[in-house]
């Protein structure tokens, strides 16, 4: 299959790939170029080998050149991402207009501090459709499945989250908003103020019991 | 502010030679890596709300 090359390249961690599989959903990657670095590649392969063999999924199978840089093996260190989160990262950082797809809060996170553009699963299955590859009630029922079919684990209240906001869509069109579900507030929360300078998160993190 | 591992990052540097201000710009760092750290420790759900909402947003009404 000839390839579009003016399509979005998409750097792909290994959750995306397994979780779109098992949610028979990864052909909705295959108006990107999906590029998957080696240790990723690895990663499926042991894990979901199917994932990696749909032919309307065309995947480039990555392989970093160079050494990583020292930043982000700080920052991915920091954050104790894996080999293949690192490779995707390192990736990313040669075609900085591309899409990184993760579903690990920690890839997400350095990915955004980094300035990159990162979405997961979910906005995979609900990007479907806007572009017309499937209808809301088809993507519902896959939001729905996700406990029983897939691996991707999200908490019970957040995975409420996108159904309904799905909902919400199909009842109130493209201009509806989307719904408010307060999460209650985390028991351990130990840090004192968080806030955003110069696009970087940054937080003052206080000492337990000090001032 | 925390300061976090500056002690192993001082030995670096005087074995290594680095000069005063690379390691107060790489003690910025790492404490600014530390302190993410902290912050995804402390605020992972709801961290994991707020990028489900960008993937809802992203994937009804985003642009490529």
């Amino acid at each position: 299959m000839e390839k579009n090359k003016t399509a979005t390249i998409a750097v792909c961690d290994a959750g995306p790939l397994i979780h779109l599989d098992e949610l028979d959903s990864l052909d909705l990657l295959a108006d990107f170029q999906v590029w998957i670095p080696d240790a990723v590649w690895k990663e499926v392969q042991h894990h979901r080998p199917t994932a990696l063999q749909r032919p309307r999924v065309p995947c480039e199978h990555r392989v970093v050149s160079g050494p990583i840089a020292p930043t982000l093996l700080a920052l991915s260190r920091a954050l104790a991402l894996d080999a293949g989160e690192i490779e995707a990262l390192a990736i990313m950082a040669s075609v900085p207009q591309a899409l990184f797809l993760t579903d690990d809060a920690a890839a997400r996170l350095a990915a955004e501090q980094l300035g990159y553009r990162v979405h997961g699963s979910i906005g995979i299955l609900l990007r479907a459709i806007r572009r017309g590859q499937l209808t809301a009630t088809e993507v519902l029922a896959r939001l729905q499945a996700i406990p029983q079919r897939s691996s991707l684990h999200i908490a019970f209240t957040i995975s409420l989250f996108a159904p309904l906001a799905l909902v919400a869509f199909q009842r109130d069109g493209p201009g509806g908003g989307c719904p408010q579900l307060r999460l209650p507030p985390h028991p351990a929360t130990r840090v004192g103020k968080a806030h955003r300078l110069r696009g970087s998160l940054l937080c003052r993190v206080t000492h337990p019991g000090g001032a | 502010m925390v300061y976090v591992d500056t002690s192993v990052l001082l030995a670096f540097t005087l074995t290594k030679g680095m000069e005063p201000a690379r390691f107060q710009a790489a003690s910025r760092l790492f404490n600014l890596f530390e302190a993410l750290r902290r912050f995804l420790d402390v605020h992972r759900p709801e961290l994991l709300e707020r990028f489900i909402r960008e993937d809802v947003e992203w994937g009804l009404h985003g642009e490529e």
